[in-house]
């Protein structure tokens, strides 16, 4: 039986976490918002850089024993799901490859991709990224990924980057998307319908497409997360409150009892006069 | 499989089976990337802008991201 103390100590703490969450409920619908314009334009890079992917049906052949893997997130927590979608995914992807004989390397854009990784499969982590999340990626953040990944002298011959696709307001998907290296689509039979291509461009394309290809999962990422976000801090603000009023009631019953105890001490101590 | 061989300062390319060499770009010779020749035109474009336009580019172009390299143990 929780004194009266206990109590109203219990059910300050909860009123004022419920403020901060319904505050960071606000402050990450703003933000989804305007993640959610900046995705619009954002989608043509990201369709048109994997549209020729698409239309020449460039596949990696089999034999292929390099691997990367480029996981998208963020820094921050209190999101749902995000961060441990993309490491179970990585995760099941570095297990598959990896007893298939492959070399795999995983590069983490995000502080949680990390603090994942790391214990278990640290020595698969390639290259990490921070301060992801503090403001709306740009396509220099993307170039510098993509510079990054270039100078790191990891000479993959196929990759995939998975990120959190936005769907809707409510809901994502973590999806994958493929990158090739230069000798795969350089040695792409479809590649021959195609004018004017030499390897000197398509060496410019490969990068530009690496740097396209981030810069989609990014927003993408970003705008899953935010609404992530916004889900979770509404349940969490939604269940303290379930909390503040079932306190509540705790509290005015243990009121009342507490005014009968101190009732009866008074009228049996005054019989016993 | 390929014939295109890419040497380390590699002067004329040629593309599988085409038989025709091509001039590699003057920035590809001096030894930077496409990320980093787009960059470079991207921020000579930003400079020459307008003032009023210019604080609006200069803001969306902004990249935060930094790089961690894990240690080895």
């Amino acid at each position: 039986m929780a004194t009266l103390k206990d109590i109203t100590r219990r059910l300050k703490s909860i009123k004022n976490i419920q403020k901060i969450t319904k505050s960071m409920k606000m402050v990450s619908a703003a933000k989804y918002a305007r993640a959610e314009r900046e995705l619009k334009p954002a989608r043509v890079y990201g369709t048109g850089a994997l549209a020729l992917y698409e239309k020449a049906e460039i596949k990696a052949p089999e034999d292929k024993k390099k691997h990367l893997l480029i996981g998208v997130s963020s820094d921050r927590g209190l999101c749902g799901a995000i961060h441990t979608s993309i490491a179970k995914t990585l995760k099941n992807e570095i297990t598959n490859l990896s007893n298939a004989g492959k070399e795999v390397m995983v590069v983490g854009v995000g502080d949680k991709i990390r603090g994942l990784l790391q214990r278990t499969h640290g020595n698969y982590l390639l290259l990490t990224f921070k301060e992801v999340g503090r403001r709306p990626p740009s396509f220099g953040d993307a170039s510098v990924i993509a510079s990054e990944l270039l100078n790191s002298g990891y000479e993959f011959d196929e990759g995939s980057v998975i990120y959190n696709r936005f769907r809707s307001v409510i809901s994502y998907k973590t999806d994958e998307k493929p990158i090739f290296s230069l000798e795969t689509v350089a040695g792409s039979e479809s590649l021959s319908i195609y004018d004017d291509i030499d390897a000197d461009v398509l060496r410019n394309y490969q990068e530009f497409t690496l740097a396209n290809i981030l810069y989609y999962s990014l927003k993408e990422s970003t705008t899953s997360e935010q609404s992530a976000r916004m889900t979770a801090m509404d349940n969490a603000s939604k269940n303290a409150s379930e909390m503040i009023d079932k306190l509540t009631l705790t509290f005015n019953r243990t009121r009342q009892a507490v005014i009968t105890k101190e009732l009866i001490e008074i009228i049996s101590g005054a019989a016993a006069l | 499989m390929s014939s295109a061989v890419v040497l380390p300062f590699p002067v004329a390319l040629t593309l599988p089976g085409s038989g025709a060499a091509a001039m590699v770009a003057y920035w590809r010779q001096a030894g930077l990337s496409y990320i980093r020749y787009s960059q470079i035109c991207a921020q000579v474009v930003r400079a020459a802008m307008k003032p009023q336009y210019k604080a609006e580019a200069e803001r969306a172009a902004m990249a935060t991201v930094k790089t961690v390299k894990p240690k080895k143990e």
